[in-house]
């Protein structure tokens, strides 16, 4: 593990001078294009793909598609992440049709379009932990459990919240037009579904997608959602999320152990994120941020 | 000021659609996934029941409480 980078104290710098440190440490690690996030994106798309005809042609048992597509699916919106911060390529730049297309694709099993994630998640950003601007507000609950169960009924079809509330954050923002990406993104969903159900394979479509996608969400809203904006009463840019330490580690968490350096500098690659961390703790710790003892 | 713009045709559908949608699930993809269910565990359905009639009363009931109630799992959202 390296070690915590040594600087000089900081109780006596102003609040100018620690943001000039902040940044100075930020700026060494933005730029370049982040091929892990790419190669996972569309990789990940492509092992999902390939599950329906390995499972409907007897290649694959079902129970171990339905574990390979869970995590498929648990690990589809991240990669899109990187795209909606423009950190694969910026715009205007030649590789970006590839953050357009990672961005696109990724998330197709997960039934989110990307327009959609991309315009609410900069809400998300610009009104963290606002109950009534932030879009993901609903994620917010007491503890792990009601976290779990937030999820699940923010899910349900006349719950407001979550990906249910995406619309509305839509109209209020003045794109109405992105919400026919998710009726698009609906119907072909269902239809899929049971069009595979009537052809006979219904169980097949049940655990390849409908349930890996509802078990992939809540793993998501958990850790991306809830976790790191925990209690998610402060809206200050050092106050409105924390590092915390994970039960299941750094990669289990999906990386969200270090989700506050992303709230700071969103346009930091993912990978990025814990050696930026312990290189910025120092400064971290003198702005007041919850830092989980990690 | 200006008259709200009434919506197109499609546009209804889309609406309608997506309002009686925990129905539209109830009778188009729970009824079919519970025969194969019924089927691969080799289960009898009572009263007679085709697999296939079981799924649609399994289906059927279970979608309209989702669409009354606005939750296919909780009394109440």
């Amino acid at each position: 593990m390296a070690s915590i980078v040594e600087m000089p104290p900081l109780a006596d710098l102003t609040k100018k001078e620690l943001i000039r440190r902040e940044q100075e440490i930020a700026q060494k690690y933005i730029g370049g294009v982040p091929w892990f996030a790419v190669f996972w994106g569309l990789g990940n798309l492509a092992v999902w793909l390939t599950l329906w005809p390995l499972v409907f042609y007897g290649f694959l048992p079902l129970w171990a598609g339905f574990l390979i597509a869970t995590a498929n699916i648990t690990l589809s919106y991240l990669p899109s992440h990187e795209a909606q911060h423009d950190i694969i390529a910026r715009p205007r730049t030649k590789l970006r049709w590839l953050n357009e297309l990672v961005g696109h694709l990724s998330t197709i099993p997960l039934v989110l379009p990307y327009r959609v994630a991309r315009l609410t998640h900069y809400q998300h950003h610009r009104n963290t932990n606002d109950p009534d601007l932030d879009p993901d507000y609903g994620s917010t609950a007491r503890g792990p459990f009601d976290a779990i169960m937030s999820s699940i009924l923010n899910r349900q079809p006349r719950s407001t919240k979550g990906l249910n509330g995406y619309g509305e954050t839509l109209v209020r923002i003045g794109r109405p037009d992105v919400i026919l990406d998710g009726i698009a993104y609906q119907i072909v969903f269902y239809g899929l579904l049971c069009t595979f159900a009537w052809a006979g394979f219904g169980i097949e479509a049940l655990l390849l997608w409908w349930l890996p996608r509802h078990i992939g969400l809540t793993y998501i809203q958990f850790f991306l959602s809830w976790a790191p904006h925990h209690p998610g009463n402060e809206q200050g840019r050092y106050r409105n999320t924390r590092s915390w330490r994970s039960v299941i580690g750094n990669i289990g968490s999906l990386g969200m152990q270090f989700h506050l350096i992303h709230h700071l500098y969103p346009t930091i690659p993912i990978t990025r994120h814990p050696a930026v961390y312990r290189e910025m703790r120092p400064i971290l710790e003198a702005r007041g941020c919850e830092l989980g003892g990690l | 000021m200006s008259d709200a713009q009434e919506p197109s045709i499609l546009s209804r559908i889309l609406i309608t659609g997506f309002y009686f949608g925990p129905l539209l699930f109830g009778f188009l993809f729970i009824p079919p996934v519970t025969a194969q269910i019924i089927t691969v565990l080799g289960w009898t359905p009572p009263l007679g029941l085709s697999p296939l009639l079981a799924g649609f009363v399994v289906g059927g009931l279970w979608g309209l409480y989702a669409q009354i109630r606005g939750s296919w799992i909780t009394w109440r959202v």
